[in-house]
């Protein structure tokens, strides 16, 4: 496996945690100043990534 | 009464036995769990879990807050919404399908331990708070909170991270999100790298080289390489190589690339080269997977040579070492080098100082490079210990016990 576009990647989805997400949450994330979704964030990552990794895997098998 | 919460790291029990006596007994350490509660009280310090004040009107409130942020994720999801915009921004399918669908159901079960947190600390008002990490799900919320709140929040490292292969580019990893108000930091590279992060989040943080507590042991360690032997059951009169083989982490996908396989595959090759070594593998402490380390024996086994596997004991086994080879750029390496284990070697990574020795994962190299350095003098290591640690005669704890009895606000 090539890691060059991992790091693309790696970027793309702590952006997406980040900087797309909180719209979708509204101040109803944000509780005493503290913001749930950047605290989530090293969790979230964990799970997308194992996604991302299941996806591309197949992928390669498939075009194996 | 002074109230301090920390972070369930047993190298805090050393400075918070000395911050008691200088508060004369008047301080309680508040932690997260009870098991760690239990173990600070031990030591003969006052303790209170958090969880203890997580009450019924507590927990109902935390919830309700959790019901709301997840209505607010289930009705976007109904409409795609959050599919259409990680597909959008570039995410792949799996990516998008799994925020769009399982994101509501992953909040429900975090966000309501997380807001009980907070709530809790609002009630303890420590003032000061003491962290292992900033980074982690848990860690995280309770930093910021501290920072908000304007209380000082005191990071000591559990770990210097060094440059490594598949950490990628800056603001590429979660780690690089710190949000502490105070870093203890274990050197000049660790004070330069949190400094970097903290420009760059446009974040206020005061960095100061104090070295880290989990050093100070080392720093005038006399390694009885005889006793250890002894211990281990290993032949003085051989040489002896252990294998730190890291552990997946998941929160960056560089290094997917089943690295840790391929040179753990390059280390058993290599055992079987090596008649005239003893070998030793140690666990790393954040991967003790039964499972797995049972796989590994099985595929040690398979070699017909005799793989010593040790899941603690590090100082005993630095104590023997003639060689050390880790997996990519390890803390193990500073560690080995401040006792000054004879050789030390890494697989995968850039070699973070001209006294290690890089490799490939690839028997042969791994193979001549011990066969060529177990006879060398030992090198000095003084430019890989003057970059990564300070040289403080093992004071990191006095220091950072000043520091935070500096931290406290004054009666």
């Amino acid at each position: 496996m090539d890691d060059t576009n991992f790091s693309d990647v790696n970027q793309l989805h702590l952006m997406l945690i980040v900087d797309k997400l909180p719209s979708f949450f509204g101040d109803a994330a944000i509780i005493d100043g503290v913001n749930l979704i950047e605290c989530l964030a090293y969790d979230i990552i964990q799970y997308i990534n194992h996604a991302f990794l299941n996806e591309y895997l197949n992928g390669e098998a498939n075009n194996a | 009464m002074h109230n301090i919460f920390v972070s369930p790291d047993s190298r805090f029990l050393p400075i918070m036995r000395i911050v008691n006596d200088a508060l004369h007994n008047d301080v309680v350490f508040w932690t997260l769990t009870q098991d760690f509660s239990e173990v600070i009280k031990n030591v003969d310090l006052k303790s209170e879990c958090v969880a203890s004040l997580v009450d019924t009107p507590t927990r109902g409130n935390a919830t309700r807050m959790a019901a709301t942020i997840v209505a607010n994720i289930s009705k976007a999801a109904q409409r795609n919404d959050i599919y259409n915009v990680a597909k959008n921004a570039g995410a792949s399918i799996a990516v998008s399908r799994w925020l769009n669908d399982n994101l509501d159901t992953f909040m429900y079960n975090s966000v309501p331990n997380i807001a009980a947190i907070i709530l809790s600390l609002n009630k303890i008002k420590p003032e000061l708070i003491i962290v292992h990490n900033d980074v982690d799900t848990v860690m995280k919320p309770i930093c910021q909170w501290g920072r908000v709140h304007n209380i000082p929040v005191l990071h000591i490292p559990h770990a210097i991270y060094l440059p490594n292969a598949g950490r990628g580019p800056v603001m590429s990893d979660v780690h690089d999100f710190a949000v502490a108000t105070h870093v203890a930091a274990g050197g000049p590279f660790q004070a330069s790298w949190y400094k970097e992060r903290y420009d760059l989040l446009k974040l206020g943080a005061q960095i100061r080289i104090t070295g880290l507590p989990q050093y100070d042991r080392l720093a005038n360690a006399h390694p009885d390489r005889e006793r250890s032997c002894k211990l281990l059951s290993l032949d003085t009169r051989k040489p002896i190589v252990v294998y730190f083989p890291s552990w997946s982490q998941d929160t960056n996908l560089m290094g997917c690339h089943n690295g840790l396989e391929e040179a753990f595959a390059a280390f058993l090759e290599t055992t079987k080269r090596l008649p005239e070594c003893q070998f030793i593998f140690s666990a790393h402490p954040n991967d003790q997977n039964k499972e797995l380390i049972k796989r590994r024996m099985e595929q040690a086994k398979a070699t017909g040579r005799p793989i010593l596997f040790c899941p603690g004991h590090l100082d005993v086994m630095l104590s023997c070492a003639d060689a050390v080879i880790s997996y990519g750029n390890s803390n193990v390496l500073l560690e080995a080098a401040l006792v000054r284990t004879p050789r030390l070697m890494e697989i995968g990574d850039p070699a973070i100082a001209a006294d290690i020795i890089a490799l490939g994962p690839d028997p042969d190299e791994i193979e001549a490079a011990l066969k060529d350095s177990l006879s060398k003098p030992t090198p000095s290591y003084n430019n890989l210990i003057n970059k990564y640690l300070v040289q403080n005669g093992g004071t990191a704890t006095r220091k950072i016990v000043d520091w935070i009895l500096s931290l406290l606000p004054k009666e």
